[in-house]
């Protein structure tokens, strides 16, 4: 009995140690395989120290490449984290505020609503990874998966599943650490010109689509519930191409939105920027501040991060 | 509940872990349990089929026995259980077949199409679980085996779930009675897991590394709707690559099953024995889907009189076997020329046996050299791939398209141009499905010479087969074919 009891027990810790050892073996895989771009803010916010950050930024590309966290903190002394992620839906947004103020619980949640013009739940499943892949599995993750993820939602928890034919494209990159700003802020070099924006009448509106409205509520029944202050802006932007009609009549559309957002968050009682109205006040230069004709490069975030905390819509 | 799912490798630790904890009094019942779950697990209704086939093949079982010398009621209990499991296979799938067919034949006489398909859900794995049964009954009408009394145990033979979906079809000899004394098994025999670990890895890879790759450039050529815009030698090498494919997708199922079966203490039978090393087409079926062929050979071949009654009835008696084997895999008509093929191309080898063994003698052809053993696995491998043409084509008509095209056309720079990578899989993705046929061609050549991988793998030092494992699982990890947007491919036999 003693025999097979001592048999029994060297099969476990072997099988143990077995199981460690192919464990520590996937990860490393894992780490390979990964886009680390897609994952890396979602996981340096869970790494964040907790309930250190004043104020914490959700939205998509307009909202990191127009706000410095790292300028804010160290011009400003705002301690904050960028949580916007490209394609960040506003369905999206909703469960980064959860997410933020479940860690952080900050005093202001800033929004950066240009997606309340889009009447979409997610852009893609591949560009949904870069909301969820480094956020943990826990229970605001689940409720988005479920939410917001219809087609094979497993592999948004196991992304490894997507990731495994990269063997064909791996790089030097891809087997050592990827660098991410501490905050979470990103910054783009590269530098077009850009042509002067084309601004509506303040008094021209139209709805947001009733989705991204219902969103929009629930983020700030949330807000309001845990005591902390929602604050929304709008960044501006320009059409894709210069010179056509359609893009043209696109932007006016999504304009007459930003306008009703105002008149909404006036309704809800909260803060709201719509910063086509201080383009000039801004300082941006379309000659040397954009990095394409819709997002602002590092000199653009600059100013505009400056902006919004000088006039204290950041603090 | 596929082998090459996130299900399964929750399922299978599960069901081992509460097995190797349990009473060993109680293993057979949580393996029924497990069997259960498992078959549910894709369809929860469908297990009244299962359980009803065994419902009544154990009752008919035990009434052929209780019968003794009384032939007649013997005999009567047997055609019962017959009709009952046959007609359940019948319906579930062949019924619609035979109504579409009808209505074909009414269309062409009579311009009408008077009878309305049933469009029923054909069960997973219902031809397995089917012939498992019914042989069960013909063992117990034949005195070879005695009824088993616990409907437990013998629920479990039926649906014992590394084998239920898509074999091998055991036989009651052999795999009950294992089950049934499966309370004296070693689990903790180390040496035996191993082995079986390995065997499922290796099932695995045959499975998500190669079948499932040459998956996406076969279902590209022959896909019905643009299947016209390829010719020659890109038919050629989707026809190859479909051989592949199958065997792959079969020998690897098998292998996760005996593998998994091995590590909870239960032998199954080989199902293949390196098939496409073959010397003939005879020799092809006593390699390929081992466990069928020997059940036409006992339950139909035997009893319509074999080779006992001459030689026209010889080689009626193999076309009709190779007439319902064809039938067997699929309710369709290019199915039923497939095994057609086979059985001309097995009788015409028979009949021309001697022939041109006297061709050889009289022009001092030796035909034990290398070079002769080459040509003929070569000319095997060839007739198998264009009745697998048939096989895999949506239609006869498909087929016949595939073949006239694949000599048609003599195009050898696709093998150049890069046109043999616009098929779906890209030249590193035909690479790595190179590279690891040649593997599987090396496994294969070693078992032929009778090299137990296996045992040589067990008998290596445990730093050694960890790396194995460690390297074999990452690789797969990599490198086999699933994820999202990819239809976690169902094993092809599934649907037999």
């Amino acid at each position: 009995m003693f025999e097979k009891i001592k048999k029994i027990t060297k099969i476990i810790v072997l099988f143990m140690i077995f199981m460690c050892i192919l464990g520590l073996a996937l990860i490393r895989l894992n780490s390979v395989m990964s886009v680390k771009a897609a994952e890396a803010v979602q996981k340096r916010f869970s790494e964040f120290e907790r309930d250190s950050c004043d104020v914490v930024f959700v939205g998509n590309s307009h909202q990191f490449c127009s706000i410095d966290p790292m300028l804010l903190k160290d011009e400003f002394g705002i301690e904050s984290f960028m949580l916007a992620t490209s394609a960040q839906t506003v369905p999206m947004s909703y469960y980064a505020v959860m997410e933020a103020v479940e860690m952080q619980h900050p005093d202001r949640i800033v929004f950066e609503v240009s997606y309340c013009a889009n009447d979409f739940r997610t852009v893609s499943n591949e560009m949904s990874h870069y909301f969820f892949d480094g956020m943990p599995v826990g229970h605001i993750k689940k409720a988005a998966i479920e939410d917001l993820i219809e087609d094979e939602p497993f592999w948004f928890y196991v992304p490894f599943g997507l990731y495994h034919t990269r063997w064909k494209e791996l790089s030097e990159t891809d087997f050592s650490d990827y660098e991410v700003n501490e905050r979470g802020g990103v910054f783009f070099t590269e530098t077009v010109p850009n042509s002067s924006i084309h601004v509506i009448d303040e008094g021209d509106m139209e709805n947001m689509p009733e989705e991204m409205e219902k969103y929009m509520d629930k983020m700030v029944d949330y807000c309001r519930e845990n005591g902390v202050e929602l604050i929304l802006y709008t960044a501006p932007f320009n059409t894709l191409y210069d010179g056509d009609e359609t893009q043209l009549e696109d932007l006016e559309r999504r304009e007459r939105i930003f306008n009703y957002v105002g008149k909404y968050a006036g309704e809800k009682g909260i803060e709201y920027h719509n910063l086509f109205y201080e383009i000039d006040k801004l300082g941006i230069d379309d000659q040397t501040d954009w990095m394409d004709r819709q997002h602002l490069n590092a000199n653009g975030q600059r100013k505009f991060t400056e902006y919004m905390a000088n006039k204290g819509y950041i603090r | 509940m596929l082998f090459n799912s996130f299900s399964f490798l929750i399922f299978f630790p599960v069901v081992l872990a509460v097995l190797f904890v349990i009473p060993r009094k109680l293993r057979y019942i949580w393996l029924l349990v497990a069997s259960y779950y498992f078959y549910m697990c894709w369809n929860v209704k469908y297990v009244l089929l299962l359980f009803g086939t065994t419902a009544v093949t154990y009752l008919a079982a035990l009434l052929i026995e209780k019968a003794g010398e009384n032939v007649f009621f013997k005999k009567f209990f047997a055609a019962v259980s017959a009709v009952c499991v046959l007609g359940l296979l019948g319906y579930f799938k062949y019924a619609d077949f035979a109504i579409d067919s009808l209505n074909r034949l009414t269309l062409a006489f009579r311009g009408v199409t008077p009878f309305r398909v049933v469009d029923v859900l054909l069960p997973m794995g219902i031809s397995f679980y089917v012939f498992q049964a019914l042989g069960y009954c013909i063992d117990v009408y034949r005195g070879d085996i005695k009824a088993e009394k616990n409907p437990l145990r013998y629920a479990l033979f039926i649906s014992f779930f590394p084998q239920l979906v898509a074999g091998p079809i055991e036989r009651a000899g052999k795999l009950m009675g294992q089950l049934n004394r499966i309370h004296e098994v070693d689990l903790w025999d180390t040496d035996r897991i191993q082995k079986g670990a390995l065997t499922m890895l290796y099932g695995f890879f045959m499975k998500m590394v190669i079948a499932d790759r040459a998956s996406v450039f076969v279902n590209t050529v022959f896909d019905p709707e643009t299947y016209g815009n390829y010719a020659g030698l890109m038919y050629g090498v989707a026809a190859v690559l479909f051989s592949i494919q199958i065997y792959c997708d079969f020998a690897g199922y098998t292998y996760i099953a005996i593998g998994s079966a091995r590590v909870m203490g239960v032998e199954i039978m080989d199902n293949f024995h390196t098939p496409y090393l073959s010397l003939n087409i005879r020799d092809f079926w006593d390699r390929w889907h081992i466990s069928l062929s020997k059940w036409f050979r006992d339950y139909l071949y035997f009893p319509l009189g074999g080779s006992r009654k001459g030689k026209i009835r010889k080689y009626i008696n193999i076309f009709i076997v190779f007439l319902l084997s064809g039938l067997w895999h699929g309710a369709a008509w290019h199915f039923v020329l497939w095994g057609a093929m086979h059985g001309i191309l097995r009788i015409v080898g028979e009949a021309t046996g001697k022939i041109r063994a006297k061709i050889y003698e009289q022009l001092h052809f030796k035909t034990d050299t290398f070079a002769t053993g080459l040509w003929q696995r070569a000319c095997t491998f060839f007739m198998v791939t264009m009745a697998w043409v048939v096989f895999r084509a949506e239609s006869i008509g498909q087929a016949k398209d595939i073949i006239k095209g694949m000599f048609s056309k003599y195009n050898p720079w696709i093998f150049f141009d890069g046109s043999l990578y616009t098929c779906g899989l890209d030249e590193k993705e035909f690479h790595v499905l190179i590279y690891a046929v040649l593997f599987m061609i090396l496994a294969d050549v070693l078992l032929y010479r009778g090299k137990k991988i296996a045992e040589a793998f067990a008998a290596q030092n445990l730093w050694f087969k960890w790396l194995v494992f460690v390297a074999g699982i990452c690789f797969i990890a990599v490198f086999g074919v699933y994820g999202p947007q990819f239809q976690a491919s169902q094993f092809i036999y599934f649907q037999f």
